[in-house]
């Protein structure tokens, strides 16, 4: 294991895999800014690119796609409230409102720091945990998935703020309801499309996000145009501010993750 | 009982859930899944049935939030609405290109912009960029019959 695990340290760190690992993640950064563009769309294009490099180099620049796609999603959420990628809509609850503020420059240089270290971590993990993980993950059935799946729904419960349970809980029932949209996966038989044709594979998770997030965020603008709290001029005024985190801050944000994961 | 904005967005939600029940009942099932104990038909069921429970339960539980309806601009977004939906149909006949400088051009009229200048610089430049970008760059097909017209892409 060892002795895998050297050469694998060997190829990541030659001088040319380093310059792929570069090039992949600006790629994939400038990819993942776009909203509706995410990793998957990002590696997708890399493809044809990658058809003449040795495969260590070309897995190399795909990793760097990958990771710097799902970065470059946390822009566009933390600037215009449009998450461009799934993973990165949790980056938006505080994100945006930190760009409100006039901190958007902090907002996306801890979104950078969270993105390199949570990565740089769970690699780590992965290459010690890799082989017991395998197992565990072999033991899933599917009532485990269920479990799971139960488990993610009602931790709503948790999400929500005092008072908003019910809220909350409507909005789940929406969601699986959307869900149901298009082909059944254990019959095939269609449910909810009407006839129409793009509506019998589902209806997009991406353009879902975006519907919900960056368009109900045009749709505020006009709804308080005339509330002195809320003017449509202020929102694009805001400055970018410092991208330098004060040692307070750096403590404060250690502290608030450290209680969303408790 | 008084009408408030929880009120009301759950008694929409409360509407939903009832035509998503009714159009859950009516899911065509495979003759040999009709009574089975989970079929195509079960899911969608119980999902409408938890909605109802809750958006009624929300209905008659919400407080008054201290809102009226007069506080916001209505008519701004039912336009902006009309003009998001109009450009979701028009896009496949006449082209991405077109439809989006109509629709951004006609979006920011209507958000209180009057230059000519402003409108044309805003949303030309923009949509010839992303259009450049994602059609020549990164090769992502944009079906478009108003450039293909004009000749301008294959």
């Amino acid at each position: 294991m060892n002795d895998g695990i050297l050469i694998g340290l060997e190829t990541a760190f030659a001088g040319y895999n380093i310059f792929m690992v570069v090039v992949g993640c600006f790629a994939g950064t400038i990819i993942g800014m776009l909203p509706g563009l995410g990793p998957m769309s990002a590696i997708a294009l890399m493809i044809p690119i990658t058809y003449g490099f040795d495969p260590a180099s070309a897995m190399i620049l795909m990793a760097g796609v990958y990771y710097g796609a799902i970065f470059g999603g946390s822009t566009s959420s933390i600037l215009i409230n449009a998450p461009g990628v799934a993973g990165t809509v949790s980056t938006s609850f505080d994100g945006y409102p930190m760009a409100q503020r006039g901190e958007a420059g902090k907002a996306l240089a801890i979104a950078a720091y969270a993105s390199f270290s949570g990565g740089t971590i769970a690699a780590i993990f992965l290459l010690v945990a890799a082989p017991q993980l395998a197992k565990i993950s072999l033991s899933f059935h599917s009532a485990d998935y269920f479990a799971l799946m139960c488990v993610g729904l009602l931790s709503i419960a948790a999400f929500a703020s005092k008072g908003q349970f019910l809220k909350a809980m409507i909005m789940t029932c929406f969601g699986l309801a959307l869900a149901t949209v298009g082909q059944d996966s254990l019959s095939d038989i269609t449910r909810f499309a009407f006839g129409n044709i793009n509506l019998m594979d589902g209806i997009s998770f991406v353009l879902l996000v975006m519907a919900t997030f960056a368009m109900s965020e045009a749709f505020m603008i006009i709804f308080k145009k005339t509330d002195i709290n809320f003017k449509a001029s202020d929102v694009s005024k805001k400055k970018l501010g410092s991208i330098k985190l004060s040692k307070e801050e750096i403590k404060r944000w250690f502290q608030s993750s450290a209680e969303h994961r408790s | 009982m008084s009408i408030n904005y929880s009120r009301i967005t759950a008694f929409i939600f409360l509407l939903f859930f009832v035509l998503y029940s009714y159009f859950a009942s009516e899911i065509v099932v495979f003759d040999f899944d009709e009574d089975a104990d989970f079929n195509a038909r079960t899911f969608p069921l119980l999902i409408s049935y938890l909605g109802i429970g809750v958006s009624f339960l929300t209905f008659v539980l919400s407080k008054n939030d201290g809102q009226t309806m007069g506080q916001y601009e209505w008519l701004g977004v039912i336009v902006l609405f009309v003009l998001v939906f109009t450009y979701g149909i028009i896009i496949k006949s006449i082209g991405f290109f077109l439809s989006t400088n109509l629709f951004l051009m006609v979006a920011y009229y209507h958000l209180g912009a009057r230059s000519y200048k402003v409108l044309l610089l805003c949303s030309l430049p923009v949509v010839a960029g992303m259009q450049f970008m994602l059609h020549q760059l990164l090769g992502v097909y944009i079906r478009d019959p108003f450039l293909n017209f004009l000749g301008i892409i294959s």
